[in-house]
């Protein structure tokens, strides 16, 4: 047999038909009745796994009640949002969306771009009304997922805040952090605690776990002083006088001969690890920390104990909040109530806590549950605390966190503030006279800020 | 006298343009279509399809004259690009000419060696970095501004010095050996020999070196990202497509995001058309 252009062109030629019609002809899986995308592991393994007790899994359980197959897919969290985003921005193309969609509280702001009439999540004020399901919620936890009082997505933990810290280093120390009522007085103690530690041979060892740069911890002091730096109207707040105090404060707490805090390598295990070899001796733990500090500290057991913030003043509270997730509904969801049925039962049900609480330990928004003997018992990594019941007394004080698309920028804002106030403690050893200057540059990043406003909103 | 037939029934001209039409085709869809879109894009607010405003100019106003972020961004970039070329350049010549003698022996492994590093690229080539420099030391290269920069540059000469050096080598090889000969009998020594007959028998290369180095110093984005998993501290490793990226798909707004690339795309058309002038005059007697 010949072949005019020769043999290597038929085989490759062959090939590539055998392998076409072997691609084509491949089934594609059965497709489920609803689609549950996911950032989290641990999410999907709570809805997908069978429970400890032999009850069938939540999804099981779904598809016996309302005859609907689910699939849960984890998806990573830049591709499940640059996904989601390219679905919104082109509706009509055919695509089927997801029926239920989780999205993290750091992606929301930009899904809320748009005016509430062109947002590509779904309303569900009428569902969690007609549910009853809104009286349940902690409200201060529904505004992070609201726009213009429409609800756009259910909370699916509170995430309070508290200070974890190494008990044994502190008491051996001879430092009661606990007393320390206000931040100030925590900065004292903090100082006594590494003068001591110094004195023994750990020049380097540091009270507290605080970034320097980029900083979630200094919007979670400012959510304490119930200062939201954007709010739902897109109204900035930095130049409030206690945002001055605050950032000033907080310079203080990283740099300068009041420094209290060191930061850790980026990554997920790093400040675990440094808590856990002493470098760094106590750090903020809103609830899903605790799983990671059992995860990637383990020799931790027994050694740290936990504690409300302190405070500013006395109207502050003892706690804030960082991070969150929704459960939300897109709004070209095929069936919007089998979706919202099957939201009430991943995230709102009974049933759904003890599966929940077996993969993440974190508390959920419905105040009800909070009861539950789940969240009763006493750690034994914390020594025999009972950190839960830490976490429901100060989850009701948790101050509500408003997410727009402008929050990212007046972060970014925040954080070039608070890079002049490090350098300002540096380069003066001190702080004397930081708060006006930082007075003065909150100034103008809330004039900057208010122009990005009026230029990118598209509210009318 | 005989009329011709029109030019679409004439089969041998119709030919080259339905072999060209696929190409057009495709150029059309995929890069001419998109990069109007863009444009357009770039004088609106958007979130999404239909909730956009248009806006004229006010993107690249506001860019150029309000968004600090951004300057910060190409203060990095710059910073970056004149650093990495300065020594890249230099380090890349200076090896291929060491690995050019004849009396270096184990060349080929020397070449692969220096060359691999390119083959592991960027992404890779930033988790390796991140478990050297992460390492337990005090001089904290992830998380001190100051070295946010040292850091990356380390990053990108590590991976890209043996890239260059094999063009070099190349171009090495197209050295007249009878000019350098020549050179060296008429008293030549070894910095006249590389001034007067080495370098300018590599400057085509170097110049292309440059211009793509340049080019790729701009575009910079995934090896500071997976670095630092993120700006880096206070936003020192902060280029400008990471804030492009930043501004399309974490903060959502395509239409400004769109204006960054195009500042990009006038800013490296300068950048490389001066590099290519300048080089050019270099060259002129």
């Amino acid at each position: 047999m010949s072949f005019h252009l020769g043999k290597p062109i038929l085989i490759l030629t062959v090939l590539a038909v055998v392998s076409g019609l072997a691609v084509l002809s491949r089934r594609p899986p059965a497709a489920a009745d609803l689609t549950v995308w996911t950032f989290a592991d641990d999410n999907a393994q709570a809805y997908t796994q069978p429970a400890l007790d032999g009850e069938p899994s939540l999804i099981e359980t779904f598809r016996r009640q309302a005859g609907l197959s689910v699939s849960v897919q984890v998806i990573n969290q830049h591709a499940l949002d640059a996904r989601l985003i390219s679905l919104f921005m082109s509706p009509g193309t055919g695509r089927r969306p997801p029926d239920l969609v989780e999205i993290d509280l750091a992606s929301v702001g930009k899904y809320f771009r748009a005016p509430v009439s062109d947002i590509g999540l779904l309303p569900l004020n009428g569902f969690l009304e007609e549910s009853g399901e809104l009286k349940k919620i902690l409200p201060s936890r529904l505004a992070t997922w609201s726009k213009n009082g429409v609800i756009f997505g259910v909370p699916r933990d509170v995430h309070p805040i508290t200070l974890t810290y190494r008990a044994d280093l502190f008491d051996q120390a001879g430092v009661n952090l606990e007393a320390a009522r206000t931040w100030p007085e925590f900065q004292e103690k903090c100082l006594q605690f590494q003068r001591y530690w110094s004195d023994h041979g750990f020049p380097n060892r540091a009270a507290m776990e605080l970034v320097a740069g980029p900083s979630e911890e200094l919007l979670l002091m400012l959510l304490q002083r119930h200062i939201n730096i954007v709010d739902e109207q897109n109204h900035i707040y930095l130049n409030d006088p206690k945002a001055a105090q605050t950032v000033a404060f907080y310079a203080q707490l990283v740099a300068g001969p009041r420094r209290i805090a060191a930061q850790s390598l980026p990554g997920t295990p790093f400040p675990y690890r440094d808590l856990a070899d002493g470098k760094l001796c106590s750090m903020i733990t809103p609830d899903w920390r605790t799983g990671y500090l059992k995860q990637y500290a383990p020799d931790l057991w027994g050694k740290v104990r936990m504690c409300p913030l302190p405070v500013f003043d006395p109207g502050d509270a003892p706690t804030s909040t960082w991070g969150g997730t929704m459960m939300g509904i897109p709004r070209n969801a095929i069936n919007p109530r089998a979706s919202w049925k099957l939201l009430e039962l991943l995230c709102l049900s009974r049933q759904a806590l003890s599966q929940r609480f077996r993969y993440s330990p974190i508390l959920p928004p419905v105040r009800e549950f909070w009861s539950d003997p789940l969240y009763q018992t006493g750690d034994p990594f914390f020594g025999g605390q009972a950190i839960d019941r830490l976490y429901i007394r100060l989850a009701d004080r948790i101050p509500s966190r408003c997410v727009t698309p402008f929050s990212l920028t007046a972060q970014a804002a925040l954080t070039m503030v608070m890079n002049k106030a490090v350098a300002y403690v540096n380069d003066h050893g001190g702080g004397d006279g930081l708060e006006a200057a930082c007075a003065g540059w909150l100034a103008e990043a809330t004039a900057e800020l208010k122009h990005w406003v009026r230029q990118g909103s598209l509210d009318s | 006298m005989i009329a011709q037939p029109p030019l679409w029934t004439r089969p041998q001209r119709r030919a080259p343009y339905l072999f060209l039409l696929p190409e057009i085709a495709v150029l059309g869809i995929f890069f001419f279509w998109p990069l109007w879109q863009s444009l357009t894009l770039s004088f609106h607010v958007t979130a999404g399809t239909h909730a956009r405003r248009f806006v004229g100019l006010d993107n690249y106003r506001f860019l150029i004259l309000h968004d600090r972020l951004f300057w910060l961004a190409v203060i990095n970039t710059i910073a970056y690009t004149s650093a990495f070329l300065l020594v890249q350049i230099p380090a890349s010549l200076g090896l291929a000419m060491l690995l050019n003698r004849r009396d270096v022996r184990g060349k080929s492994i020397f070449r692969f060696c220096f060359f691999s590093t390119y083959l592991v690229g960027q992404v890779f080539m930033a988790v390796i970095f991140f478990a050297l420099l992460g390492r337990e030391t005090n001089v904290g290269w992830l998380t001190r501004p100051a070295l946010a920069l040292p850091a990356t540059l380390l990053a990108g000469w590590s991976l890209s010095i043996g890239y260059a050096m094999i063009y070099f080598l190349a171009a090495l090889q197209t050295v007249d050996e009878n000019l350098r000969e020549a050179a060296v009998l008429d008293g030549a020594g070894t910095w006249a020999v590389f001034w007067n007959v080495i370098l300018p028998g590599v400057k085509p290369v170097l110049i292309f070196l440059v211009v793509v180095g340049t080019i790729w110093g701009f575009q910079l984005f995934e090896l500071p990202y997976v670095l630092f998993q993120g700006p880096g501290p206070n936003y020192r490793a902060l280029t400008i497509v990471m804030y492009l990226y930043s501004t399309a798909f974490e903060r959502g707004d395509l239409g400004y995001s769109a204006a960054i690339g195009w500042l990009l795309v006038l800013l490296l058309s300068g950048v490389s058309i001066l590099q290519l002038k300048f080089t050019s005059a270099l060259a002129e007697p």
